[in-house]
């Protein structure tokens, strides 16, 4: 008897414990249909042939697929938060007619879009992404954005020898004349952009405009412009700065505050969101870019001054700047990471970036091809191929 | 520290009586630290099976000072390949008529070298879920214990309540620096009817498990970058990256359950044991995100039976142990509530991790119960262990199935005022059958997942050497020295380990 409640007692326990090992909470799948919307400038190019890359930003994992001529696919992938970017290379046929005569343009051109952060949740998700043509740069490119700094002997932090290098990579004088450098407003560590209801615009919270009559800096084709925080032989003021600029061709100088060079003119201050003085951010974390302003610089200010909130919850002015006048761009990271992008995926897909601040390092322009002696550089609008990362600043040198 | 070692030595001081002589201290101590006490071990698990001490009254204090090291390829990656550690430890057990009262205390310190890819602490209960840096390096812990039970017998019925608490941080000195601190409460409550040879129990565990991680980059302006590890090698890229701080709290609660059974007489003597447990641990970070859950059920059953045999005694243990490890991940999708007040809302979690871990182990050892005489004892066993891990989407598994076997021979030497005790132990572990797939093509899988997993699968022979003299020091005190010292083998990398103990019993 008692022998047999103690295999009954033993029996119910392993009963129990079998029972007891847990049914696993399967993982999630979405169908997604993914669907393009062209821009109106390029509905004849087409919906068909556009390479659709699908990347869970928790896995990295990607999934990639070619629209056909509906412009849509499915694509089945577990739940999570996406990145989504569509890239086509097309050719847009326009046809102008003056009086009798018709005559007819082929332009080869690349629409992309990207939809950042989407969450894909349920069963059926639909997501639609607005493509751009994308602007490529024959004139002015930035060739290289040193902005990590660099460290001192002492093992403390030097900024001062930041610099931004602007290339003409046409095969044409160009002048500099007007051209400004403008930072992004938003912090690329942050998780989201804020700017969404700005989707043709960058806000900037700084323009630096190299100064000028229209023709008086003229930069040679394969030539560039240095332009340094301060412009002077760092190596002497830190020996274990990477550069000297004693012979940078500008200087961002924010009067009354900054130390000034005499020999190295001034760029003018247009807009700035510091009180004090201008300085790139040593973990990058904003987008650089070079734009033209239309007319002078006050009234464009004046007209695309936008009120935007900080964290605190004040209003803030800054200024828009349409995607159309950016002549380049360069979104950056911080260790092949970026919370989410200041630019539209018309100017940059992706973004560059350094390891760390204060590392003497900087992004910097590939060469794409030499012509005659003359350096092409890349520029597909994709930092993440046309820049090198963590690259040796080089001033005035392509290779 | 002086408060640790201060309430060691209060635990101690109260455990401490006078009156044992020195002969009966040697021989209680012998049958407490005998080779068979792991047989019957139903104590471990409920207080109130104090029928399985073989003793009435044990104490004991001792220093232990151990050492290792393990050439490459010959140890786990996240365990280092060398450590030293010091430990002060004591432990006692007394019967006082219907009463009994037990403790166990110890204060650890120790080094491990060449520790990788984990920033945390107990990182086999926590993984796949660390958080790691690329670098590593040497980690320290200082760590300490305290439990204390009593029970109380009325009629058939022995009552009996264990408490424990294990506090401890462990810490590294170079950058990235995590400070880990641990906390552990344990209560364990059991009852066991008595009658005649039947002994029957119930025991429950209820274990509370805190680990704060705080890991800091001290060097100004130095980024280090977390990996948010998710096992065979995939890290999680939404939130991984460089920093130079980081946090997150690790919160269990275990709830334990179990009956214990005995029958026996004079000639022989029938155990049986099961549990079954489920550990919840939840990986909490800033933003309110618990994007890890790990649980872990296990199922422990156990059968011994001891029996006289050729004017020795011959015990028989089985064990099976079997563990399903369950991770559970959250995905979270960042929210603007208002410019720069961002929310990571929930998105979607699903069960991506599972390791299912059967063992089942045989021992025999056949010894003479009677330490007070020459003998000679011998014991064989087989432990077969059986380990698949999957993840799932993408699908990776890893099968390893090893089965290892060793003998001891062992020697109880009593002498006119003191004892000789060793033994020697030989064994081989043979891999049965392997298989890893993974595809994730980055540092951790070269550097810990192929390393550990080649480790795991490898053929490995090894030895152990014991030797323990114990002497009287005064009439109620007995001297304790032993020496152990182990070998590991696998073609031509070897690992060792020595322990050098001194312990006073009284």
């Amino acid at each position: 008897m008692k022998k047999h409640s103690f295999i009954k007692i033993i029996s119910l326990t392993l009963i129990v414990s079998l029972a007891f090992s847990c049914k696993l909470q399967e993982v999630p799948f979405s169908n997604i249909l993914i669907g393009i919307s062209l821009p109106s400038d390029a509905v004849s190019a087409g919906k068909d042939g556009y390479v659709i890359t699908l990347t869970n930003i928790a896995t990295g994992r990607t999934q990639i697929d070619t629209t056909d001529a509906t412009g849509q696919i499915n694509l089945t992938a577990e739940e999570g938060v996406y990145n989504l970017e569509v890239t086509g290379q097309k050719t847009l046929t326009t046809t102008v007619t003056s009086g009798s005569t018709q005559q007819t343009y082929t332009q080869q051109v690349e629409i992309r879009g990207l939809l950042e952060k989407s969450l894909v949740t349920g069963q059926q998700v639909e997501l639609n992404v607005e493509l751009q043509i994308a602007q490529k740069g024959n004139g002015f490119v930035i060739q290289e954005v040193y902005y990590t700094g660099s460290n001192t002997p002492a093992n403390g932090n030097y900024y001062q020898d930041q610099y931004i290098e602007i290339y003409n990579n046409s095969d044409s004088v160009l002048y500099a004349d007007g051209l400004s450098v403008a930072e992004s407003n938003h912090l690329n560590t942050s998780a989201i952009s804020e700017y969404g209801n700005y989707p043709n615009d960058l806000i900037v919270g700084a323009i630096y405009t190299i100064p000028g009559d229209g023709k008086t800096y003229p930069v040679q084709p394969g030539k560039s412009v240095v332009i340094a925080s301060l412009g002077i032989n760092h190596k002497t003021a830190n020996a274990n700065s990477p550069v000297d600029l004693e012979k940078a061709d500008f200087e961002w100088y924010d009067a009354g505050k900054d130390v000034d060079v005499p020999e190295v003119p001034n760029m003018i201050r247009n807009f700035c969101y510091s009180n004090t003085i201008w300085v790139l951010h040593t973990r990058g974390a904003h987008a650089y870019a070079i734009f033209k302003a239309p007319g002078n610089y006050t009234d464009f200010i004046t007209q695309n001054t936008v009120s935007v909130l900080t964290a605190s919850g004040s209003s803030v002015p800054r200024v828009k700047i349409p995607s159309s006048l950016i002549l380049d761009a360069v979104d950056l990271g911080l260790g092949g990471i970026i919370g989410s992008k200041s630019l539209s995926s018309a100017i940059d897909v992706s973004f560059s970036y350094c390891d760390a601040s204060y590392n003497g390092k900087s992004v910097r322009r590939k060469v794409l091809k030499w012509e005659n002696g003359r350096a092409i550089l890349q520029d597909t609008n994709n930092s993440a191929k046309d820049f090198i990362p963590n690259a040796t600043p080089k001033p005035w040198e392509v290779e | 520290m002086r408060v640790i070692l201060q309430i060691l030595f209060l635990l101690i001081s109260s455990t401490i009586f006078a009156g044992n002589v020195v002969d009966s201290v040697r021989i209680e101590s012998a049958l407490y630290e005998s080779p068979w006490r792991s047989y019957t071990n139903s104590f471990e698990y409920n207080p109130a099976a104090t029928f399985s001490v073989p003793v009435k009254y044990f104490s004991n204090l001792g220093a232990t000072y151990s050492s290792s090291k393990a050439d490459n390829g010959l140890h786990l990656v996240q365990e280092g390949d060398g450590a030293s550690a010091f430990k002060l430890h004591s432990e006692s057990f007394q019967v006082d008529k219907k009463y009994r009262f037990f403790g166990k205390a110890y204060f650890l310190t120790d080094q491990k070298n060449n520790v990788g890819w984990r920033d945390v602490e107990d990182y086999e209960l926590l993984s796949p879920y660390l958080v790691a840096d690329s670098i590593g390096g040497t980690y320290k812990r200082e760590s300490y214990f305290l439990s204390g039970g009593a029970t109380v017998r009325l009629r058939h019925i022995e009552w009996g309540i264990r408490a424990a608490y294990q506090g401890g941080v462990s810490y590294r000195q170079v950058d990235p620096r995590p400070r880990n601190t641990v906390s552990v409460i344990h209560i364990n409550p059991g009852v066991n009817y008595s009658n005649g040879k039947w002994n029957i129990g119930w025991f429950g565990d209820y274990e509370r498990y805190r680990q704060n991680v705080d890991i800091q980059v001290e060097k100004e302006g130095r980024k280090i970058y977390f990996y948010f590890m998710q096992g065979f090698g995939i890290y999680n890229r939404q939130f991984s990256g460089l920093d130079d701080t980081f946090s997150r709290i690790y919160k269990g609660n275990k709830f334990t359950t179990g009956f214990n059974i005995n029958f026996g007489d004079k000639i022989q003597s029938t155990d049986a044991l099961i549990s079954v447990s489920q550990n919840r641990i939840d990986g909490t970070e800033n933003s309110n995100r618990t994007p890890y859950q790990i649980t872990h059920n296990q199922i422990t059953a156990q059968l011994s039976h001891e029996q006289k045999l050729f004017k020795q005694t011959l015990f028989l243990k089985g064990l099976y142990n079997f563990r399903q490890t369950i991770g559970n991940e959250t995905q979270y999708t960042p929210v603007t509530l208002s410019p720069g007040i961002l929310e990571w809302q929930f998105a979607s979690k699903s069960d991506r991790y599972q390791q299912l871990n059967h063992n089942a182990q045989f021992s025999a050892l056949l010894a003479n119960k009677n330490l007070s005489r020459f003998s000679v004892w011998e014991q064989l066993s087989i432990d077969w262990q059986n380990s698949k891990q999957n993840y799932y989407y993408p699908y990776y598994h890893q099968f390893i199935q090893n089965i290892s076997g060793a003998g001891v021979v062992g020697i109880n030497y009593p002498l006119r005022k003191c004892t000789l005790v060793g033994s020697v132990k030989a064994g081989y572990k043979k891999n049965l059958s392997s298989s890893l797939f993974q595809a994730e093509n980055n540092e951790i899988t070269d550097r810990l997942i192929i390393p550990d997993y080649d480790f795991m699968h490898s053929d490995i022979s090894f030895y152990q050497l014991n030797m323990k003299f114990r002497f009287p020091i005064s009439k109620a005190l007995l001297g304790n020295i032993s020496v152990d010292g182990g070998l590991q083998n696998a073609e031509t990398k070897k690992a060792w380990s020595t322990n050098v103990c001194f312990s006073l019993n009284f």
